[in-house]
């Protein structure tokens, strides 16, 4: 296995070059993954999907098919197999693996997993959490420029304590977001991911941190920006609204107590901002803020 | 005995307890008091009972806990999210 790398409390060894952290000498490895080739035969029984993307359990694991990428098989919690469509360059085939596959094997153990962003300040992990276009990895890269570290892009992986497990400390950003916080897209053609957004190395932590408080981004038709706290059944259902779910291979219940138990001492605030107008500097400011805040309390 | 519908999942989050239908996906959550009464609803073997220790932990006035009682008990089976067990 050429590639070595840490990444959700994993450590992976891969025959595909993946965006993940390297691995360190004070990697975790109380769970070794490997991903290798072999041969993954489409299944066109697969009944479950995302778009066009087709998965669910099969006799040898669970099966994912990309139709425009390869086939993948999660066997138990600690072997990916890969099978890249004909002609698919390996960028594309490993950019389903830790956008998408790896989700699938953080279900093998009691994880709560949010689809968002996090980073790591002084007094542990801020998880920012909303929907598709809400500015989680713009908001987490610009606090990143004010001191926090990056922990986790696209998939929050929150286990007991509860603690943020160090996922993916990258954040893809649009073109815009990436010239007004990193720099000129001419000289990030590298940083492409293969679709729409740059994958951006902002210094991240590989260390998990305790969960301090999770943030929901939302736009709506307000003229400022302001921070709303949540209690109870509404906290509960707006962070259930953002958990990382499998239909027909993950149930409610789990969720539901999962949610409770790991966010229920977590304060949790819905953070409105105008759709009208880039409010960024007015988001981050909020954010670090309540964070502050919370550090005096 | 009073009890949950077997697809109403119960948490406790902020002193408040919050309620999952499974089979609807609908939430309710209930604030500190209504939270207090249904914990007693469903450690009492039945609806006086748990009234009674209610009307001996709160002071309000008893016929002001009786109605508030019976009004979230009605709510909750209304919502079928309780049922009695013999």
């Amino acid at each position: 296995m050429p590639h070595a790398y840490q990444a959700f409390g994993m450590q992976i060894r891969s025959e595909l070059a993946l965006r993940l952290p390297p691995a360190s000498t004070d990697s975790n490895r109380d769970w070794p993954v490997t991903i290798g080739y072999a041969r993954v035969e489409k299944d066109p029984s697969l009944t479950l999907s995302i778009g066009r993307i087709r998965y669910g359990t099969t006799a040898l694991g669970v099966q994912v098919d990309v139709p425009w990428a390869g086939s993948y098989r999660i066997i138990g919690d600690n072997r990916i197999e890969v099978d890249p469509l004909s002609g698919a360059a390996e960028e594309n085939v490993a950019l389903y693996i830790t956008g998408l596959v790896l989700a699938f094997l953080l279900r093998t153990r009691a994880l709560l997993t949010l689809h968002g962003s996090a980073v790591c300040g002084d007094r542990g992990a801020l998880a920012l959490v909303g929907k598709q276009g809400s500015g989680k990895s713009t908001t987490a890269a610009a606090l990143a420029g004010l001191g926090y570290q990056m922990l986790c892009d696209d998939i929050i992986p929150i286990a007991e304590g509860p603690r943020v497990l160090p996922g993916i400390p990258q954040p893809k950003l649009l073109p815009d977001a990436y010239e007004k916080l990193v720099g000129r897209l001419e000289e990030a053609g590298h940083l492409f991911d293969g679709v729409d957004k740059y994958q951006v190395n902002l210094g991240g932590s590989t260390l998990a941190a305790d969960l301090g408080a999770v943030f929901i981004l939302e736009a709506g038709d307000h003229p400022e920006v302001f921070a709303q706290a949540l209690k109870g059944a509404e906290k509960l259902k707006a962070v259930l609204d953002h958990v990382s779910t499998f239909a027909g291979l993950d149930d409610i219940s789990t969720q539901f107590n999962r949610c409770a138990d790991r966010l229920g001492s977590v304060p949790v605030f819905r953070i409105h901002r105008p759709a009208e107008r880039d409010s960024l500097t007015e988001v981050v400011d909020t954010i670090a803020q309540i964070d502050k805040k919370r550090m005096h309390r | 005995m009073i009890r949950l519908i077997d697809t109403v999942m119960l948490s406790r989050v902020d002193d408040e307890i919050v309620l999952l239908d499974g089979a609807s996906g609908k939430y309710f959550g209930l604030n500190p008091v209504g939270s207090r009464l249904v914990e007693l609803l469903l450690e009492s073997p039945d609806d006086e009972a748990a009234l009674r220790r209610a009307i001996s932990e709160y002071e309000a006035p008893e016929e002001l806990i009786r109605t508030d009682f019976k009004s979230l008990v009605g709510n909750l089976r209304s919502r079928g999210l309780i049922h009695e067990e013999a």
